[in-house]
């Protein structure tokens, strides 16, 4: 067991209540989501955990308030876990911490699939965000 | 008219594969692809899904509980079948591990339906199959289930058009794959059969419903452009072969006493045996049959089988090289498939554009063959002249044997009855010295000279003296010299 696991923090229900959710966490997790959305057909719930139990692993000392649960197996559990985490720092750490974070996981998935077709995979990701942002965007 | 259904028959990229299936595979077909672990299975799959998924024809790949999917990802895409801008629009995988978790064959169906529905494929893959079979019940129960289960994929799929593979780690012999031998359409089965230590790669088509496919284990490679099949059929033979020529183009040896004796040369495509013992010139002869298609502007191919050295000293044979006039062959592999060599020799021939090919020599080719084909070796002699003749390409072959007079034979294995011409070079004793002699067996349409000349080897290369030899009984190495009123 990692050192650092004794720091995870149980996640009480899955998701956060609303009242702990401050504005900045939501829209991180958003394009985890909209990711594991792209990457779980294709590696599977396993692939896409074990990946990103490990960036996590490796972005964690510097960020301790990062929580690994082992308990958490689907991208749902991670994802919800993470933005727990992000819930409890304020937006500029979370922030950090995300980009941190996505650099390793993109590193991790090229380093196995190669540059060309993460690359492609992630832009497909956040072309899908920005579409979802720009009809938000139109809404309002 | 006829009002019979036509079957849209699909080209599956797999070269050598169309053939054997009888012209493609035929459309909205369930097929099983079958085979070992490692046998290449999931590299047929996806060479089939690249070469025929586009965007009007798009193409679900489900993985199941095989290879993970990242694996598959990371090595597929080292094929260069393997093309990225297929995935997304094209190309879609969907990993069914977790829907497997709950056992139940209805519940993966379901899944599957559901992803068929929202991208609508022309093209569905299972892999592996087996996986999903193992996680149903035991006993009859469990067979029932898979039986159903396959037998609704199939309807399924086949109502929404789609041509489906399952792949498994099954065998031909496999009780476990009956139900699904029985159900689907077709079935290909590889395998990679030992022999020594030497592995050959075989593919078979075992069914194929509506059509008539070729039969038997074909041989097959995996190279960096996936899998390549080879039917066991003799090249086409070319139009220029059913026009009789009268006056075929010679083209020469090399040897002056040679082509004399050929009366002229040997004719342009046409593939000659030199043979005799150790030391006796074959090597000799096939640089000079090159040097002399260098002097005519011609490109050559040499493929050794001896020794590197006695390549390496071969002065005239690396100046020819380094002009650029001939591209050595050679292999370092000792388990070769004739295939591997032919595709190479092929591909050498295509690439320089070689017309005069020496391989030097037949007896030591079967030290680099693996052993199915060193137990024939005169099927794979046969198949590689075939091919060459296809090509249209002068051959000089060289076949050495130990001398064993007064056996009188002109190769080993009856390979001389695979050439157009054959030249016999053998030693005889006189006076106290070891002379070399030649003389033409035969050489098919052409008239040519029954004479036994004697030749030298000096700095000039070949010097065949202008005469018949003055001696009788040379072939039995032992000649006595001709009197004059003889």
């Amino acid at each position: 067991m990692d050192k650092h696991d004794n720091r995870a923090r149980p996640l009480v229900a899955g998701t956060p209540s609303d009242a702990v959710r401050p504005g900045h966490a939501p829209p991180l997790v958003h394009a985890w989501l909209r990711l594991s959305g792209r990457l779980v057909p294709l590696i599977g719930e396993n692939g896409f955990g074990a990946l990103f139990g490990r960036s996590l692993r490796l972005v964690a000392p510097n960020y301790p308030w990062l929580s690994m649960d082992l308990s958490r197996k689907t991208s749902a559990t991670l994802l919800a876990g993470l933005e727990a985490d992000f819930a409890s720092v304020d937006d500029g750490d979370a922030g950090n911490a995300n980009e941190a974070l996505i650099g390793i996981f993109t590193r991790q998935l090229g380093a196995l699939i190669g540059p060309a077709l993460t690359t492609r995979l992630l832009a497909e990701s956040k072309a899908e965000n920005e579409q979802q942002q720009n009809q938000q965007e139109h809404k309002e | 008219m006829s009002e019979k259904v036509t079957l849209g028959k699909l080209s599956t990229g797999v070269p050598g594969l169309d053939v054997l299936l009888g012209g493609g595979l035929t459309e909205f077909s369930f097929t099983l692809i079958a085979g070992a672990p490692g046998s290449g299975k999931t590299t047929l799959a996806h060479q089939i899904m690249f070469a025929l998924a586009q965007p009007e024809r798009r193409a679900l790949f489900f993985t199941v509980l095989g290879e993970p999917p990242l694996k598959m990802l990371r090595y597929q895409q080292q094929f260069s079948f393997f093309d990225m801008d297929k995935l997304g629009p094209s190309i879609r995988y969907v990993n069914l591990a977790d829907d497997l978790r709950a056992g139940d064959f209805s519940g993966v169906l379901e899944r599957i339906m559901r992803e068929v529905e929202d991208f609508s494929p022309g093209l569905v893959f299972v892999d592996s199959f087996r996986s999903v079979a193992q996680t149903g019940r035991n006993g009859n129960e469990g067979l029932w289930d898979l039986q159903h289960f396959i037998q609704e994929l199939g309807s399924r799929m086949a109502m929404w058009q789609a041509s489906t593979f399952l792949i498994g780690e099954y065998t031909p012999a496999d009780v476990e794959a009956n139900p699904i031998i029985t159900v689907a359409d077709g079935m290909i089965a590889l395998s990679h059969n030992q022999d020594g230590d030497a592995v050959v790669r075989k593919l078979r088509v075992v069914k194929m419903r509506g059509q008539a496919h070729l039969s038997g284990s074909h041989t097959m490679r995996i190279t960096d452009d996936g899998l390549r099949v080879y039917p066991r059929l003799l090249p086409s033979m070319p139009d220029t072969f059913r026009v009789a020529h009268r006056d075929a183009c010679r083209i020469s040896t090399g040897v002056a006493g040679l082509d004399e004796l050929l009366h002229g040369g040997l004719p342009q495509g046409h593939t000659l045996l030199a043979s005799g013992p150790t030391g006796i010139g074959k090597t000799i002869l096939g640089t000079r049959f090159l040097q002399a298609g260098a002097d005519a502007g011609e490109k050559g191919v040499a493929i050794y089988f001896e020794k590197h050295t006695a390549r390496l000293r071969n002065a005239e044979l690396i100046q020819l090289v380094n002009a650029g006039h001939v591209t050595v062959m050679e292999s370092r592999s000792l388990s070769l498939s004739i295939e591997e060599l032919m595709d190479e020799l092929l591909d050498t021939i295509a690439r320089t554009g070689a017309t005069r090919v020496v391989i030097d020599s037949l007896s030591e080719i079967a030290l680099y063959l693996a052993p199915e084909f060193r137990h024939d070796l005169r099927l794979t002699v046969f198949r590689t002249l075939a091919l060459l003749a296809e090509r249209g390409v002068s051959v000089l072959v060289t076949a050495g044997f130990e001398d064993n007079q007064p056996d009188l034979r002109f190769s080993f294995d009856n390979l001389c009855f695979l050439a157009d011409a054959v030249l016999t070079m053998r030693f005889a004793e006189i006076e106290g010295r070891l002379c070399k002699f030649m003389t033409v067996v035969k050489a098919r349409g052409i008239a040519h000279s029954n004479e036994l000349r004697s030749y030298s080897i000096t700095e000039k290369g070949i010097e065949v003296d202008p005469f018949p030899a003055p001696y009788d009984r040379v072939l039995s190495g032992y000649p006595v010299a001709r009197t004059q009123h003889k």
